[in-house]
């Protein structure tokens, strides 16, 4: 069971994920430089804990770019349009929300999701519009959470 | 014993209305979740986490209403691998291998009766393992120090770490991602403004809620984009589902053993239902399967797996209650609904808030009583919910995510940070780093940052007050066992192989 495994696949995003670790675990490690206190609280300081988090990313990704490629499988990065269409359109509901108010964005927000997955556009349309009045009436009127209206029609009405 | 009259008053807990409907309605979602790939009890228990706080539920309630879906899945997980021979999650890897054999013989009834009792049983046999066992732990845990508990949190680190499978070197970065998460915000020791950039927000520090849904539901839904729609599964119209007399005989003691196995492996931190239903079934074959047929649909083979993974879900309670130290995912995300509600889970949960402690024992009987009688009829009704299409599913669990994150403290910035963990998390998982110790390191990271500066104050700086005690001696020996033991199985495994 040793020799078999395909150590060749993974090997290069190994590297890179390590290579991007020790980049982290450096920049959270100058960061931390920067906590410091005028007076002495306690022997340890606030700057340990986020050097001992760093030290760790750092080890991990350490190990990663020497020997990468060892142990769990991976999957290849698939249907990159995708992922990027549907980081966006989360993105954009936080942009919007405030703006559109929870009915409109929610709406998007799910449709983007319901078309990528496969659905068709008027079914989609219509399950978004499902979700969404359900999920409002349930904040709004079960749980008592306020829901942005969106000021786009705040000022109009 | 004096556990009796305090049981009682746990079932005086449970059977109160409010908790019994939510220990209905936990089990049935959990049931549901369960099926679901791509869902599960983290996503589910995470996305309902802010309508529970919003809903302002009781501590004990809102506990009931989540162990019930953490159990209820793991039988859940049972009904799309012994019909479709779709694991939700791994836990239900080994219960395919005889439960799918089963229904391809035509016995998936059979199958369904045996993998709902061996729930039940393990269920219960570990609900009452846990009124045993939770105590006693609590009493001799009381006497942990800050340096015990930073020794103990460092154990379950690496435990975590090291029995989850995978890569170690992963493991550790994500252990330290998930500290660096939790050192965001205010320091409370001395009141400097760690990592946040100027942005008020961020002074609170991550808001759980947020990193937790961020990193399991929206990077879970992000991988389901990549998935092409299956066509539609064909479920075969299932008979009716009742326990044979034949088949309870030929299992009854198979699904006690599991259960007992199961509760131990899921008391150990990092282990959990997935080794503990493959521990079973290996046990089990090793003692009962004389004729060879594991693996051919021996309704044993569907038992004993099953029965230690529902018995693991409840085990898995005992660190988190009596230590305060989650051994898994799910639990963690518990740790942290806990303290959302002002209970500090530890040793001194069960003396001070009993209610607590006692009415999820009481409700965990109550709940495997609603998880058998309402599953062995309703099994239709939840092989429908499997065929629902993943364009419907999916965009709802995107929805509850926005909308659950926006509710918490109704910040965009928060809807920002979810989306970018979901990426981080899409990425983590597609490289093959582990969820896990980042939420455990999130929820862990400000006690044992406390816990560690704690024992310095006390000792002036001097670090051998960390080795001072046995108990901290033998859990850093734990801790560095735990660390070197894949290493160790490995080598042996390779050898043996050679």
């Amino acid at each position: 069971m040793s020799g078999s495994r395909d150590r060749t696949g993974g090997s290069t995003s190994d590297r890179v994920a390590g290579a991007l670790l020790l980049l982290v675990a450096a920049l959270i490690a100058l960061e931390s430089r920067t906590f410091t206190v005028g007076f002495v609280t306690d022997p340890l300081g606030p700057k340990a804990f986020p050097l001992v988090s760093s030290l760790l990313i750092a080890f991990g990704g350490g190990v990663l770019l020497v020997r990468p490629g060892t142990g769990t499988e991976r999957s290849p990065f698939g249907r990159l349009p995708h992922l990027l269409a549907a980081s966006a359109a989360l993105f954009a509901y936080a942009m919007l929300l405030g703006f559109l108010g929870f009915f409109a964005t929610t709406l998007l927000v799910i449709n983007v999701f319901g078309l990528l997955l496969g659905g068709r556009p008027l079914k989609s349309v219509l399950s978004a519009a499902g979700i969404s009045a359900v999920l409002y009436l349930l904040f709004f009127y079960l749980l008592d959470i306020a829901l942005p209206i969106g000021s786009l029609f705040l000022r109009s009405g | 014993m004096d556990a009796i009259p305090l049981l009682l008053d746990g079932f005086a807990v449970a059977l109160q209305p409010v908790n019994l409907g939510l220990a209905l309605s936990g089990v049935f979602i959990g049931t549901t979740v369960g099926m679901l790939p791509g869902v599960g009890p983290v996503n589910a228990i995470a996305i309902l986490l802010p309508l529970v706080f919003a809903a302002g539920l009781p501590p004990e309630s809102a506990l009931i209403f989540f162990a019930g879906i953490y159990y209820g899945s793991q039988y859940g997980n049972s009904i799309s691998t012994i019909l479709l021979n779709i694991p939700g999650t791994a836990s239900a890897v080994v219960t395919g291998i005889d439960g799918n054999a089963m229904t391809r013989k035509g016995e998936a009834a059979s199958a369904l009766a045996v993998s709902a009792t061996a729930s039940f049983v393990g269920g219960t046999l570990s609900a009452f393992g846990l009124i045993l066992l939770a105590p006693a732990l609590s009493r001799w845990a009381i006497r942990f120090g800050p340096a015990e508990y930073f020794a103990l949190m460092v154990f379950a680190f690496s435990a975590l770490s090291s029995l989850a499978g995978g890569s170690l070197a992963k493991a550790i970065a994500a252990t330290g991602f998930g500290l660096f998460l939790a050192s965001i915000g205010f320091d409370p020791q001395s009141a400097v403004p760690r990592f946040t950039f100027g942005q008020l927000r961020l002074l609170d520090g991550m808001d759980f809620v947020v990193v937790t849904i961020g990193l399991f539901a929206i990077s879970e839904v992000l991988l389901m984009l990549e998935k092409t729609e299956p066509g539609k599964e064909s479920v075969e119209r299932i008979g009716r589902v009742v326990l044979k007399f034949k088949d309870l005989a030929a299992t009854l003691w198979t699904m006690v053993r599991g259960g007992v196995v199961g509760f131990f492996v899921g008391v150990l931190p990092g282990a959990g239902g997935t080794v503990a239903s493959f521990v079973a079934y290996t046990t089990e074959q090793r003692i009962v399967d004389r004729e060879g047929s594991f693996g051919k649909g021996d309704p044993r083979g569907v038992a004993a797996p099953e029965a230690a993974n529902n018995a693991a879900a409840n085990g898995a309670m005992i660190p988190l209650l009596t230590l305060g130290v989650p051994g898994s995912a799910t639990t963690a995300v518990l740790l942290g609904a806990l303290m959302g509600l002002n209970i500090t889970p530890g040793p001194l949960l069960i003396e001070r808030n009993p209610e607590v402690f006692w009415g999820l024992v009481a409700s965990m009987y109550v709940g495997n009583v609603f998880l058998l009688l309402l599953n062995l009829p309703l099994v239709g009704v939840f092989v429908k919910v499997l065929q629902l299409p993943r364009w419907i599913l999916m965009p709802t669990v995107v929805a509850l995510s926005c909308v659950g994150v926006f509710a918490v403290n109704s910040s965009a910035l928060d809807l920002v940070l979810m989306t970018l963990l979901g990426v981080v998390g899409y990425l983590m998982r597609k490289t093959g780093f582990p969820l896990a110790p980042v939420i455990l390191g999130l929820v862990l990271g400000p006690l044992m940052e406390k816990s560690l500066r704690r024992a310095l104050a006390l000792s002036g700086g001097e670090w051998t007050i960390l080795f001072d005690s046995p108990i901290a001696i033998a859990l850093w020996i734990l801790a560095a066992v735990s660390l070197c033991a894949p290493f160790l199985l490995k080598r042996r495994l390779v050898g043996e192989g050679e």
